[in-house]
């Protein structure tokens, strides 16, 4: 596959058969991930009937909106995509603030058993969510907060174990002679972290934003287990009752219009922000030594 | 002496300050109903009346539970294969665009995109594309004359149809190994090349190294991750056909939400980890030596 003998580097590649090789299978590969996407995209402006149509229609003939009109006034799926919006924003600004705060604890602040109350920190990544879910929701109940959105977000109060790891590696890289500076000038903690590491740690705060954007646009247990009401449900868990409907064929294309609109968000803050995502992704790399 | 003293407690108090909110939520979401929940364990709950004190009655029947064998073995079939495939896989994509060839970075995008999207769009997509009468992949088999499977719909082919649906996404792997394979010095190629060594020799003294780190890291999330699988299960196949996807957290949701047996769900949850616990550190101890660390990356953690 890579260069044999006419140079050292890896993935130096100069003959023509291996570069042609090399082309093949990874346009093979891209095929095999495109044509789910491409059947999702193509399916949502099909008519009904056009679905069972046998060799399948790659380009539908007929275009039409009508599924999404149907997605939006017969099934109301504004109001779910609404309250994603809704959750994800109020997740996203809990996060950010209690992970922050908790990482520059442990990044520069001073506790003989720091170092030690970390690595419970750590320990806690690898808690199954079964064994942290089930008892969170017999709390929640217990505090008469089932059926309400505020188990999805109360959590994002108390920080998460993940996001404090990258933050406080980021932190960590902070020259610690700005901070001692600011302190001699009488700043306190809160304007040195306010002031220096957070206006200074921009991009670990983007990658951690999107994370967290991520995870919970994309939840689906969660909203699953709370959500008792069907005007609060969010658009991932509305897409698992839009394949429950009653006659489940023929809202194939709408399914997939459902589908289009939950992971449009996801794909353009892919778009715009791609190199945020990688990077959360490389540090994630030290997570387990 | 009482100077330092009070600054060294202004600074504890700090720390504490800061921490706070990672504390109160270790100790009120995390410990305390850890806890509660192995309490629950040992009883008989339906949600709506008081738990009774069944002692070890909830392990005993899940012990003597002929579907929860079966979903331990669906589940760790499943874990077998999918993880280890996944990981080659996106392994030798991930070498394959990092190479000097013109448009690696389109397809990186687009081998990526499948892992932007989430876990119910995924399931709803393949729901349709495993469709038997319907779905394009037979369709397509139909094309050349072959009758496809029954897919997710058939008792020998709806695991099997899981793991072919989880390879979609070995963009997310694909990209962590593809930082590893730039962050490996090209030295050390030059220097095998000079004395003679080819391509499966670089590969295994050179680039298997270079990313064991982050194949340990890999190999030990994806492991969790698909010990925990629940969204196809639940959204694709309910755990059927004649439970050939019943898996374990769809089993322990089912005991929990849908027949009301909270403590037997508590117990259940408690096996499972004591089962990531152990498989966590088996692997742990194979891959110990095997795992190289760049010194200037090596116990950077504290």
């Amino acid at each position: 596959m890579s260069g044999k003998r006419l140079s050292g580097k890896p993935g130096e590649i100069n003959s023509p058969v291996q570069r042609f090789l090399l082309y093949f299978a990874l346009a093979c590969g891209s095929l095999l991930m495109i044509i789910p996407l491409f059947w999702m995209f193509s399916t949502a402006f099909k008519k009904p009937g056009v679905v069972f149509i046998q060799p399948i229609q790659w380009v539908p003939k007929e275009p039409t909106l009508e599924n999404f009109r149907r997605l939006f006034e017969e099934f109301g799926f504004h109001k779910y995509i609404f309250n994603s919006v809704w959750l994800t924003a109020v997740n996203m600004i809990g996060y950010m603030a209690s992970c922050t705060l908790v990482a520059y604890a442990f990044a520069t602040q001073k506790w003989k058993y720091k170092n030690q109350l970390f690595l419970l920190v750590l320990a806690t990544m690898m808690l199954p969510k079964e064994v942290i879910f089930y008892p969170r929701f017999i709390l929640f109940k217990y505090l008469g907060l089932y059926g309400t959105m505020a188990p999805l977000w109360l959590p994002s109060l108390f920080a998460d174990a993940f996001q404090i790891f990258l933050l406080r590696q980021f932190f960590l890289g902070v020259p610690t002679e700005l901070g001692e500076a600011a302190k001699i000038d009488g700043c306190s903690r809160f304007r040195v972290f306010w002031n220096i590491y957070l206006p200074l740690s921009k991009p670990a705060l983007a990658s951690s934003a999107i994370y967290i954007f991520m995870f919970h646009w994309n939840d689906f247990f969660g909203p699953l287990i709370y959500i008792t009401k069907e005007s609060m449900r969010t658009s991932a868990l509305a897409l698992m009752y839009l394949k429950s409907a009653k006659d489940v064929l023929s809202t194939i294309p709408v399914q997939m219009c459902g589908a289009i609109v939950t992971a449009i968000p996801c794909l353009i803050l892919y778009y715009f922000c791609q190199r945020y995502f990688v990077a959360g992704m490389t540090v994630s790399k030290g997570v387990d030594k | 002496m009482p100077r330092k003293r009070s600054l060294e407690r202004g600074n504890t108090l700090a720390f504490f300050a800061f921490a706070s909110p990672w504390i109160l939520g270790f100790v009120f979401l995390t410990l305390i109903p850890m806890l509660a929940s192995l309490f629950m364990s040992f009883t008989e709950w339906n949600i709506l009346s008081p738990p009774i004190w069944n002692g070890l009655d909830n392990y005993r029947t899940i012990f003597t539970d002929k579907l929860f064998y079966k979903s331990v073995q669906v589940t760790l079939i499943y874990t077998l294969f999918s993880v280890p495939l996944n990981i080659v896989a996106s392994v030798f994509v991930a070498m394959m665009l990092n190479t000097n060839l013109r448009g690696t970075r389109v397809f990186r995008t687009i081998f990526y995109l499948p892992a932007i999207i989430s876990g119910v769009v995924i399931a709803i997509l393949w729901l349709w594309i495993y469709n038997p009468d319907y779905g394009i992949i037979n369709g397509f088999l139909r094309l050349l004359g072959i009758e496809g499977p029954q897919w997710i719909y058939g008792a020998d082919w709806a695991l099997p149809s899981l793991i072919i649906m989880s390879l979609w996404g070995i963009g997310s792997n694909m990209v962590l190994y593809l930082a590893g394979l730039q962050g490996i010095s090209t030295e050390f190629y030059e220097a095998a090349s000079i004395d003679g060594a080819g391509f499966w020799s670089k590969f295994f003294n050179i680039t298997l190294p270079g990313i064991s780190p982050v194949l340990l890291f890999t190999l030990l999330t994806g492991i969790i991750n698909a010990l925990q699988t629940f969204t196809q299960a639940f959204v694709m196949t309910q755990g059927g056909p004649n439970n050939a996807t019943h898996f374990y957290a769809y089993y322990i949701y089912n005991n929990a939400f849908q027949w009301r047996k909270m403590g037997e769900a508590c117990a259940q949850a408690w096996i499972l980890f004591i089962i990531i616990f152990i498989i966590t550190l088996i692997a742990l101890k194979i891959t110990r030596g095997f795992i190289h660390y760049d010194s200037k990356e090596g116990g950077e953690i504290l």
